[in-house]
């Protein structure tokens, strides 16, 4: 079925390539005479022959030699299997007609093609597939648990998983000769197989049994855009049809038996599932010139969705409206409105249904919501040397229904102030600073603050023509009081606690051409995000005497991360090329759960650290044999240290080997 | 008021709205197509003393120039459009302005003799339109007052989006000499937006990031660099609408949403690049935490629970609640928890 469906794609873009070829000739005599191509004299005298752009390009044939060791992590995107491997780059334009293709194939999971096609400007084709491999990590249910009410079970503990990721994005426009109207349909399939970790739960809380296994992916969907636009002097129009289907084929609905809860009766259940969509929408653009000192556009969408498993529907309506002015070369204005109006459609209740039961439970309403976006700009440049930006955003939304969603608040705001500042103080250095300052009314969730402050600086520093500096750095800080949490027992909002963000990130590179023939680049990334906030565990004291939350307070949380990378780009002779990257990154991150109860037997930190390291290296050599063939030589090695559980250990070494010949 | 009294209300409006959209901009248009940035105008239209030669006879009658023309003719500008129809003339002056100053002096027998001696035969380029020097606005204008009617959505919210008002121009990105199409290829446009957004490609050296280094993952499947509905110059519409391109089992609608929180990836989603697994914003439980309260982490006798239930309950919260995205079917306890 795989081949199948990806032959299919291949089919379409070689056949579109083949057609488009094939009646080149016969379009070309349609047409009419091409205008004179260019004379290469001052005057007029010499008739040039027509232009013919030649056919230019390579194509390479190698094979890669894979090995790997333990976890696929360090092998993320790469298909564990030796393969061939083939590529073809190609330019030609025997004019009217162009063609293009770039194609690299690693293996039959790994691919890369983008092919197209034109005849004047009155056809444009053009298809885009590529395919990843993706290795997906397998979590561990290895322990011990507490049987009977604690159990976990891995079904398949030596599998590995996997998806099989494939897009082909298609595109194809056509222009009335003459006239700028032109109809156009692009076409997006996407294909995911493989087999994915499931985990589930059977039972509740207080009869957990943990399930993992395997589950077959075999998913596709289908977007098809179609549309039409014209210059209508004034005002330039475009009216577009979309499409979208999700189907999840065979394996949307997984089956185990359930053992009795509450009301339910143990019984074989549903769950898992994974629906069947589709989505139409339809939109309207209309813009102005885009060269008046005035421009606007406006756009005006109606998106419906549904689902088909549980015959969930939602309409959202969209509107755009842009607006520019610049009254004067030092001055620019600007202002944007967005709003967006969703309406979901959900029943009241649903009803579950097993191989012998059926039990009918109630359902929350979907959000509902209108959200107004509204934003205003100015730019001020003074001089070539500096551009002041200032903008402010007003965001409101307002979500309708929520009476169920007791945590949700009917309206959030948001106010955005930005400054930036673009500046060229000396004559080899470039500054950017920009300062953001973001205020939430009632934020709806606690990691969304109340105020936020960020700060941005970058710089641009050339000392000398074969040096390049650059530096940035980014500051932000968020605050927010009063935390929204929810206790089950007794059913009541709780609204205490804070929390405080920083995120640090900053980059260093240095760029060198060392001599014509050497040219390095180094660079240092460091990135670091730490929040404190209070946290709420739920508290049992006995059945019908509830109580509140235990609260830990001040939780500090962090992620680190330290990357540097080294590339190297050497050419010892002409026909000689060397290319060389390191990249070692290390990543830190820690949680400090306090022991909220007292005694306890564990450390909740314990249980999601995280400690890794990356090391990857690359060396490419290409040795030109002939004007027209080369030999290269690649060499990849990736190693993960998970230095916290070892869990994900692992290492790729890849060898390439190819013979390009030019042509 | 029903939804439906709603949207009929709104499409009246709507079309009420148009027409007078379409004569205010017609007004706009007719009265002074560009000259409101009079002053663009003037650096664009290059040397008033200058007339037009023809692509004949400038750059084409130098001989290193007849590749750059080759490409040139082969771009879908180069497919001139016929002048009834009203649409712009491109060739070399049209970017480049009016170059008979440029070749003043030139002669046939000049070129010809210095190309036999193997010199060539360089044109006086300081009378063209310096594009280099130009303003970003100004270099824009160049190729918007021919793609300004030629129905070139692409740019449809150019001039209010992120590039141009921090006057990023076309030239960056667009090399009209360079090739037939003048498009970036997918696989260019990392290495093309990097070389602006540095720390963007610095956060897919974490270890979790989609594949964008390995070349099957691209800039432009998420961003539009002419702008777009959304902030950050996405493709689509929204966050979702950016990931359910490639992630459709996300789309939904479900019958048990996660509120609106899945409306936006974001907030538990770092797309460039996480230090976490499958691109999270923090590690699990952390993740579920900031906005839930854990489960009962004492027993019911007051003591704290063992080890084994705390390593079931703050490891990974979607071991359980495995459909956090949304679920069409209702959790054993009732209502939607996500876990089945």
């Amino acid at each position: 079925m795989r081949c199948k469906k990806r032959y299919c794609i291949l089919h379409v873009s070689v056949i579109g390539i083949a057609l488009g070829w094939a009646v080149a000739p016969a379009m070309a005599a349609d047409g009419e005479a091409l205008p004179a191509a260019g004379v290469t004299t001052v005057n007029h005298e010499k008739q040039e022959p027509a232009v013919y752009y030649e056919t230019e390009g390579d194509y390479y044939l190698g094979y890669r030699w894979v090995s790997d060791d333990d976890s696929l992590k360090a092998a993320e995107y790469i298909y564990p299997h030796s393969s061939v491997t083939f590529g073809l780059d190609l330019l030609s334009c025997p004019l009217p007609y162009r063609y293009h293709m770039n194609a690299e194939f690693l293996s039959n999971y790994d691919f890369y093609t983008d092919a197209g096609f034109a005849y004047k400007d009155l056809v444009l084709f053009r298809d885009i597939l590529v395919g990843v491999h993706h290795n997906l990590e397998h979590f561990n249910y290895q322990y011990a648990g507490e049987p009977p009410d604690l159990v976990y079970t891995d079904r398949n503990p030596g599998d590995d998983y996997y998806v099989d990721f494939v897009s082909n994005l298609l595109s194809l426009r056509l222009k009335a000769p003459d006239f700028p109207f032109h109809t156009f349909l692009n076409h997006r399939h996407i294909e995911r197989e493989g087999r994915d970790q499931q985990r589930f739960l059977l039972g509740d809380f207080n009869d957990t049994h943990k399930i993992s296994e395997a589950r077959d992916v075999d998913w596709s969907s289908n977007a098809l855009k179609l549309g039409t636009n014209s210059h209508l002097g004034p005002v330039e129009v475009e009216y577009a049809f979309d499409q979208a289907k999700f189907n999840p084929d065979g394996s949307e609905i997984l089956y185990d038996p359930y053992p009795a809860s509450g009301d339910r009766h143990a019984d074989i259940y549903p769950h898992n599932v994974v629906p069947e969509t589709e989505s139409s929408a339809h939109s309207m653009k209309m813009h102005s010139s885009y060269t008046g000192g005035i421009v606007t556009a406006a756009t005006v969408s109606n998106l419906y969705q549904k689902n088909n498993y549980s015959r969930i529907e939602s309409t959202t309506w969209k509107g755009a409206f842009d607006f520019s002015w610049i009254p004067d070369p030092l001055v620019g204005l600007f202002f944007k409105y967005r709003h967006t109006d969703v309406d979901m459609d959900t029943p009241d209740t649903v009803t579950l249904t097993g191989l012998s039961n059926s039990l009918n439970y109630p359902v929350r309403q979907g959000v509902s919501y209108d959200k107004d976006v509204f934003s205003l700009s100015s730019r001020y440049r003074p001089g070539n040397l500096l551009s002041l930006l200032a903008s402010y955003e007003f965001s409101h939304l307002d979500r309708k229904d929520v009476g169920e969603w007791v945590v949700l608040p009917g309206q959030s705001n948001i106010h955005t102030i930005n400054f930036t500042a673009n500046a060229k103080p000396l004559d080899k250095v470039k500054v950017k600073a920009s300062y953001e300052y973001k205020n939430y009314s009632q934020p709806a969730y606690n990691n969304t603050p109340d105020s936020s402050n960020k700060l941005r600086l970058t710089t641009t520093y050339l000392p000398v023509p074969w040096l390049n500096v650059y530096l940035e750095y980014i500051l932000a800080l968020t605050e927010r009081n009063s935390l929204n949490y929810l206790n089950s027992d007794p059913a009541l909002l709780l609204e205490i606690g804070e929390r405080d963000g920083r995120h640090d990130q900053f980059l260093v590179s240095l760029t060198t051409e060392l001599s014509p023939k050497v040219s390095l680049t180094a660079s240092w990334f460091y990135q670091r995000w730490d929040v404190e906030q209070d946290l709420a565990y739920g508290k049992w004291l006995m059945a019908g005497a509830g109580d509140l939350p235990y609260l830990d307070v001040g939780v500090p949380y962090t992620d680190e991360a330290n990357s540097f990378s080294l590339a190297i780009f050497y050419l010892p002779r002409q026909d000689l090329t060397v290319t060389a990257d390191l990249t070692y990154t290390i990543t830190k991150g820690k949680t400090g759960y306090d022991d909220v109860v007292g005694g306890e037997p564990f450390s909740l930190s314990s249980f999601s650290a995280l400690k890794a390291s990356e090391t990857i290296c690359s060396l490419e050599i290409a040795k030109r044999l002939s004007k027209d063939w080369e030999v290269r030589l690649r060499s990849y090695m990736n190693i993960y240290n998970d230095r916290e559980y070892d869990r994900l250990d692992g290492n790729v070494f890849t060898t390439t080997f190819s013979i390009k010949r030019y042509f | 008021m029903s939804t439906r009294e709603h949207h009929l209300n709104k499409l009246c409006l709507l079309l009420l709205v148009i027409p007078a959209f379409i004569s205010g901009c017609s007004g706009l248009k007719e009265s002074k197509p560009i000259l409101p940035i009079r002053e663009y105008e003037k650096m664009i239209v290059g040397n008033l003393y200058a007339d037009y030669v023809g692509t004949r006879n400038c750059l084409a009658a130098c001989h290193e120039h007849d590749r750059l023309k080759l490409f040139f003719d082969a771009s879908t500008m180069g497919a001139q459009l016929k002048k009834e129809s009203g649409m712009p003339l491109v060739d070399c002056e049209s970017c480049h302005g009016p170059g008979s100053l440029a070749i003043q002096g030139l002669t046939k027998e000049l070129v010809e003799s210095n190309a036999k001696q193997g010199i060539k035969t360089a044109c006086d380029f300081k009378t063209l339109i310096d594009l280099k020097k130009l303003p970003a606005t100004a270099q824009s204008l160049i190729c918007l007052k021919c793609h300004t009617v030629n129905a070139t959505f692409n740019l449809h919210n150019w001039n209010a989006g992120l590039h141009a008002l921090n006057e990023v121009s076309c030239f960056p990105c667009h090399d009209i000499h360079a090739g037939p199409d003048l498009k970036v290829t997918p696989l260019a446009s990392g290495k093309l937006c990097f070389s602006c957004h540095q720390s963007a490609q610095a956060q897919f050296s974490l270890p979790s990031h989609h594949p964008l280094k390995e070349g099957r993952v691209f800039c432009v499947d998420c961003h539009n660099p002419h702008g777009g509905f959304a902030d950050h110059s996405l493709l689509q519409d929204s966050v979702k609408e950016t990931c359910v391109q490639c992630h459709p089992d996300k789309r939904g609608p479900f019958l048990y949403q996660h509120a609106d929180v899945a409306e936006n990836c974001l907030n538990c989603h770092s797309p460039h690049g996480s230090v976490n697994s499958r691109l999270l914003n923090a590690r699990e439980p952390f993740l579920c935490l900031q906005c839930h309260d854990g489960h009962r982490i004492n027993t019911e006798a007051g003591g704290s629970i063992s080890a084994q239930r705390a390593r079931a309950f703050y490891t990974r919260c979607t071991d359980c609640h495995s459909t956090i995205h949304g679920s069409d079917v209702p959790s054993t306890s009732g209502g939607g928890r996500f876990t089945q």
